[in-house]
């Protein structure tokens, strides 16, 4: 694969790559135990989860599918709706919801949040690898699930000061020499955190012109990775830069932290649906983001269509009206889907 | 035209090596696993899901005995999941069938081995820490489980049944067991069904020439050889050694610790008694 060489010459120097185990790096059960300190108060029971899985596979002419098969060509008719699971923090959570969508033949997509402690952390100078990562990417193959990075590439570059692109572009190549399979990235994170989206970094990807610097000034090559020459096929937000997007509001938004927030009505409308600088390619999306409790976003027959906070009945009717053709996903995060 | 005839039985129960021995016949063939197989609709029709199977059997099946049955030659086929389609076949064929067992103790540890060391994909909820060989590890990247019918095809507990609430803290050894269990209780219940005479037993840990010659006078086959069965027995066909596979670890049911043992005959002990596998010994493990 090729890698732009002016990223290495001004750009953020790499890490080395460490692959030993450490015993001591980390800890599960602080881990989990922060997990549910965090988590807890918006958790649902895998019961919940198993419900809901149940309703939406009795829905007809319904199609559950991985990400990487939910533009596929054929049968363009067909509904399809695909469980995008962002782990950002549990793996534990994620293979128990793995495990749940195996027992019914379901195939989830979940992706590694490379820049969290579960999947390493430096060490001086050094990435080294979580000593319980390798059982958590076997435990996801095993299940059935479609991997992929959860990326996090600018936090590498504005926070640990290093090569994001080289970064991501490393894990990818790890798991598949683990034998996964990788077909797409999900980006994490919001354009506020970063002052960009994460999925800027690809080709073709970048929301509008403008500069985006390290801590320490450095400039950070927004829309350099080449994703095909990665092997990627998608990126899980589906959301593409709009040809003419409004900069002035797309920079306010995006340098406005404090707003940011995904139990903010009116901030998760603008992100999901009004957005500035992007548009999605699904037709709905439907956020899980608390005890019985959803956010859905996109376009309807009838015109856009944004509900915060509803419980899952009233997502089911919202999926049980979607029309022939439509490509929608859920968004679930394993750590409100707890025990 | 001679009837036409199905080896069936549990997945690791020596199916393969019955059809392809069964295959040497100068006036038959036996195809190993035709696609397509119904394994999905496997699954839906043991969960109810599939009240009336017999136009989906016709169009499908029945329209590929149909299409391989030649003058003087014997139609046969092996699939692993046509358990609960067996009464359908026979109305819709007037065919003849292989049952073919295994002690299930020996089919689980086969399966376990078969899960570590080759596909990876034998009952992928299990809770168990995975241990993969580097085979089984490229095998599984490939294939999540959207393209994998095989895994999907085995039996689940359906809600109201004993195993159904804790199934996800189950371990692959008892789902095995609880395969093991259950599909050959759906063979059995369809193959009770049939009129006399429709099918028979083949135990393939106890088979000799002469058990494959019965079975050949049963189906019509002639001119099997005797030292050619023999060298097949011999062979294990589609055991781990015979795919050039390295052998597995999972321990031969003797030398299982009581744990294994306990949760294997709560499970699976019924029907190891109804295929009629030593109780006694079972017993005196239990002792």
């Amino acid at each position: 694969m090729k890698f732009p060489s002016f990223i290495k010459k001004r750009g953020a120097p790499s890490f080395r790559f460490e692959e030993l185990p450490s015993a001591d790096l980390w800890d599960p059960t602080t881990h989990i135990d922060t997990a549910n300190e965090i988590f807890g108060p918006f958790s649902n029971s895998l019961t919940y989860y198993d419900n809901v899985l149940s309703q939406i596979q009795s829905i007809n002419e319904l199609s559950i599918t991985p990400l990487y098969r939910l533009f596929d060509e054929t049968n363009e008719q067909v509904r399809r709706i695909a469980l995008r699971h962002d782990v950002d923090f549990d793996p534990y959570a994620a293979l128990r919801c793995a495990r749940l969508l195996a027992r019914y033949g379901t195939c989830g997509s979940f992706y590694l949040l490379h820049t969290n402690p579960y999947y390493g952390r430096v060490v001086n100078e050094t990435f080294v690898r979580n000593p319980y990562l390798a059982e958590f990417v076997d435990g996801l193959m095993v299940a059935g699930a479609e991997i992929g990075l959860h990326n996090d590439a600018l936090n590498i570059f504005q926070n640990w000061n290093r090569d994001g692109n080289g970064a991501l572009t490393q894990e990818i190549a790890w798991l598949r020499g683990r034998g996964v399979t990788i077909h797409g990235t999900v980006a994490h994170n919001s354009g506020p955190v970063y002052g960009a989206e994460n999925y800027e970094i690809f080709q073709g990807y970048r929301l509008w012109e403008r500069e985006l610097k390290t801590s320490t000034g450095q400039v950070i090559p927004l829309g350099s990775l080449n994703g095909e020459e990665l092997g990627l096929t998608y990126e899980g937000t589906f959301a593409r830069p709009k040809h003419d997007p409004n900069t002035d509001l797309a920079g306010a938004f995006f340098s406005d932290k404090v707003a940011s927030d995904v139990r903010s009505k009116s901030w998760m409308r603008k992100f999901l649906l009004d957005s500035p600088a992007c548009d999605y390619m699904t037709d709905t999306q439907f956020w899980l983001v608390g005890v019985d409790s959803w956010i859905v976003a996109g376009q309807r027959a009838g015109g856009d269509i944004y509900e915060h906070f509803i419980s899952f009945s009233k997502v089911l009717e919202i999926i049980q009206d979607l029309p022939t053709g439509s490509r929608s996903i859920m968004v679930i995060h394993p750590e409100y889907v707890r025990n | 035209m001679s009837k036409p005839y199905f080896v069936i039985g549990c997945g690791r129960s020596g199916t393969t090596a019955v059809c392809s021995i069964l295959d040497t016949a100068k006036n038959g063939i036996c195809n190993n696993e035709p696609f397509p197989n119904l394994a999905r609709e496997s699954r839906k029709m043991m969960e109810g899901r599939l009240t009336d199977p017999s136009e989906l059997v016709e169009s499908t099946i029945v329209a590929r005995v149909r299409k391989n049955e030649k003058e003087g030659m014997i139609y046969g086929e092996k699939n692993i999941t046509f358990a609960p389609f067996v009464r359908t076949l026979h109305e819709l064929l007037d065919c003849r069938f292989v049952f073919v067992k295994r002690d299930g103790r020996d089919v689980v540890r086969s399966l376990i081995n078969w899960h570590e060391q080759k596909f990876a994909n034998i009952y992928r909820e299990a809770v168990d820490p995975v241990r993969l060989s580097a085979e089984a590890r490229r095998y599984i990247g490939g294939l999540p489980i959207d393209l994998d019918d095989s895994d999907y095809a085995r039996p689940r507990p359906l809600a109201g049944s004993p195993l159904h609430d804790t199934w996800l803290n189950l371990t692959r050894f008892e789902m095995c067991s609880y395969y093991w269990a259950t599909i050959n209780g759906v063979f059995l219940d369809e193959l009770n069904m049939l009129p006399h005479g429709s099918w028979i037993t083949v135990d393939v840990d106890g088979a000799d020439s002469e058990t494959f010659t019965q079975a050949a006078e049963f189906l019509g086959l002639n001119n099997l050889d005797n030292y050619s069965v023999n060298k097949m027995l011999n062979q294990k066909i589609n055991s781990l050694s015979d795919r050039g596979s390295s052998p597995g670890t999972f321990s031969l049911w003797r030398d299982w610790d009581a744990w294994h043992h306990d949760r294997f005959n709560t499970i699976a002990g019924p029907m190891m008694r109804k295929l009629g596998y030593s109780p006694h010994l079972l017993e005196c493990v239990q002792a």
